[in-house]
């Protein structure tokens, strides 16, 4: 287990250099930095006296090296619209965002896991068939789309629920909601799929002899073993789950880090975007790591 | 099953497929939404001309389903007074057009290395792996909002960044199926008979990935679809005055609490096709495969086969 997780933490590390590097070179070879950096109006001169002030006149290999010793030091240079650096720019926003994506998370596993159980207790009955099409339809919901006519059924028209913003339990709905769908459509069938599996087996079967309750049977007996394909899922879905929070802080006006880095893109913050990929990308290597730790804690033959 | 369907072509396999579709009620649905789609973006839309951007001043803000004003405003019109129906179908043309070139590229290209990754081994498969897992680990939106900012919003760079996202699923998918099927007997069968590592690639693996592949390609049709949408609905993908369903969804996004129909329309055709293409692509898993065929020809070999089949 621990080798694992140094391997996966080797991995994990490789991949944020390349990763960074990428980004590092496509900001330079795309054009002139300081074009990048500054508003599209600015003067000959003005664009002159920041490559000068910022080091973009240094050859290339000198400003990557300035760059590396930067990262080294967590340094991604001062917000050019924030009087503050990019990174603090980006750590203030990221615990919205996580508390955002953490609790999304725990209801979609907790929703999945039901539909899931109870499609795959009656397979091909009639509410197997209506979670397999509200999985499948899930999936296929343009995210920003369902945020709106969300906005516009609950918020516009019920007066249920605020249209943005944070605050009550009652701001979390809608963003909850919008955030789940997509993740949600696989992680139904993927439960659905490993608990029919496990409820054929020998140990069910078991179960079923010693004549212990079926709520018993589906939700003690049979979810910890059903539980790794979806955890996996979820791992894999971190991705998603982010792609997602951009959207939807944007929508619901949450002011997480998905929300900063459009902010930055529009408002050619090319620091605080910098900050905000490498805070994300590194956000989505811990969660991996917590999904292997995981698997190890609820299947005791992982843990080597 | 019996009674022999009527053949309108002449190639057996096509005959025998759509036989099978003919069994899947929502499967033949998606595929006339899919094919209505695809006649629209490709084959309406382009010869439409300058429709969708037309506008009429008296006609703004109408609401849908007034069937005096005929086809132009059956599906309202905006504060413009341009067609809803009319820019959805000129939307079509980008939306089909970006998501297939994007799936078809992403397809071929994500297949070709994945076959050699998987065939060559060694450094080749190491070096693939290692760069389709970086692409991967990775949120593709955010990696294109990063380098859709860097270089232009053109739809040329947003195809090119579609691609660059979706390569490594392929190239992972390719490489496990040949690493799988690279073993088999029939490989080295061929091997022993003088075949060229080419010749194997070509001509033994890749008809045993190609299934797996399209299966994945159809579905992925859906998700750069919804990809793109997401991408113009942030204002960083399609530009206007170009239309895209997602550009038309954020233009009505202003308007919500009086015009909800310039935000329902385009979102809702988004659905309908990602949905579409959700389900032809499982429809296409059964079908491609020939231990499951069975589910969607309607004789049930005996059922201990079909198990082994699904165990395996």
């Amino acid at each position: 287990m621990a080798s694992l997780i140094l391997k996966r933490l080797a991995e994990s590390f490789l991949s944020l250099i390349c990763l960074v590097c990428a980004v590092f070179f496509a900001a330079r070879l795309t054009g002139e930095p300081g074009k990048l950096y500054l508003p599209l109006t600015a003067t000959d001169e003005v664009v002159d006296a920041f490559n000068r002030q910022h080091g973009f006149d240094q050859p290339i290999w000198k400003q990557f090296l300035d760059f590396v010793v930067g990262l080294t030091r967590l340094d991604f240079g001062e917000s050019l619209r924030r009087q503050q650096p990019a990174l603090s720019a980006a750590l203030e926003a990221y615990p919205a965002t996580l508390s955002l994506v953490a609790v999304t998370m725990v209801v979609a596993l907790l929703i999945s896991t039901l539909l899931g159980c109870l499609a795959a207790f009656r397979p091909g009955s009639i509410f197997d068939r209506l979670s397999t099409g509200l999985a499948v339809s899930a999936a296929s919901f343009p995210d920003f789309w369902l945020a709106l006519m969300g906005v516009l059924v609950f918020s516009v028209g019920l007066h249920w629920l605020p249209t943005s913003g944070t605050g009550t339990w009652l701001h979390w709905v809608l963003p909850v909601t919008v955030l789940m769908m997509r993740p949600l459509g696989s992680l139904v069938q993927v439960v659905r799929g490993s608990m029919i599996d496990v409820l054929s087996s020998a140990y069910m079967a078991a179960a079923r002899g010693r004549g212990i309750p079926v709520w018993r049977q589906l939700f003690i007996h049979a979810l910890r073993n059903a539980s790794l394909p979806a955890l996996t899922v979820l791992g894999i879905q971190a991705a998603a789950f982010l792609n997602g929070a951009v959207i939807v802080e944007t929508i619901f006006g949450w002011p997480g880090i998905g929300r900063l880095m459009i902010t930055a893109i529009f408002d050619r913050d090319f620091p605080v975007v910098q900050a905000t990929v490498v805070v994300t990308a590194v956000s989505i290597f811990l969660l991996n790591l917590v999904v292997d730790v995981l698997y190890g804690v609820i299947d005791p033959r992982i843990r080597l | 099953m019996s009674n022999p369907i009527p053949a309108p072509f002449g190639n057996p396999a096509l005959r025998a497929y759509l036989a099978m579709l003919r069994r899947d009620r929502f499967a033949v649905i998606a595929v006339t939404v899919l094919i209505l789609v695809l006649v629209t973006g490709l084959v309406i839309a382009p010869l439409m001309g300058d429709a969708a951007v037309l506008q009429d001043l008296r006609a703004r803000m109408r609401p849908p389903f007034q069937l005096q004003f005929g086809l132009h405003s059956l599906l309202g019109t905006d504060l413009l007074g341009r067609s809803v129906l009319y820019r959805l179908a000129a939307g079509a043309q980008l939306s089909v057009s970006i998501a297939l070139t994007a799936a078809v590229a992403a397809a071929t290209i994500g297949t070709a290395i994945g076959i050699w990754a998987g065939y060559a081994g060694g450094i080749v498969e190491g070096v693939a792996m290692r760069i389709a897992d970086v692409i991967l680990s990775f949120p593709t939106l955010l990696l294109a909002l990063l380098f859709l900012y860097l270089l232009d919003s053109q739809t040329g760079n947003i195809i090119l960044l579609l691609i660059i996202g979706r390569v490594p699923l392929y190239i992972r998918v390719a490489r496990a199926e040949t690493l799988e099927t690279r073993g088999r007997l029939f490989v080295d069968a061929a091997r022993s008979l003088g075949a060229t590592s080419w010749t194997i690639c070509t001509r033994e693996i890749a008809p045993v990935v190609l299934p797996t592949i399209l299966t994945l390609a159809a579905l992925d049709v859906g998700v750069l679809m919804l990809l793109e949408s997401g991408l113009s609905f942030l204002g960083l993908g399609v530009q206007p005055p170009a239309v895209s369903w997602g550009g038309m969804v954020a233009e009505g996004r202003r308007w919500i609490n009086s015009a909800w129909w310039l935000t329902l329309f385009p979102g809702l055709a988004i659905f309908l096709t990602a949905l579409s293409a959700t389900i032809f692509s499982n429809w296409l898993r059964v079908a491609m495969d020939p231990a499951h065929r069975w589910r969607l020809e309607g004789t049930r070999p005996g059922a201990a086969s079909a198990r082994s089949g699904i165990a395996s």
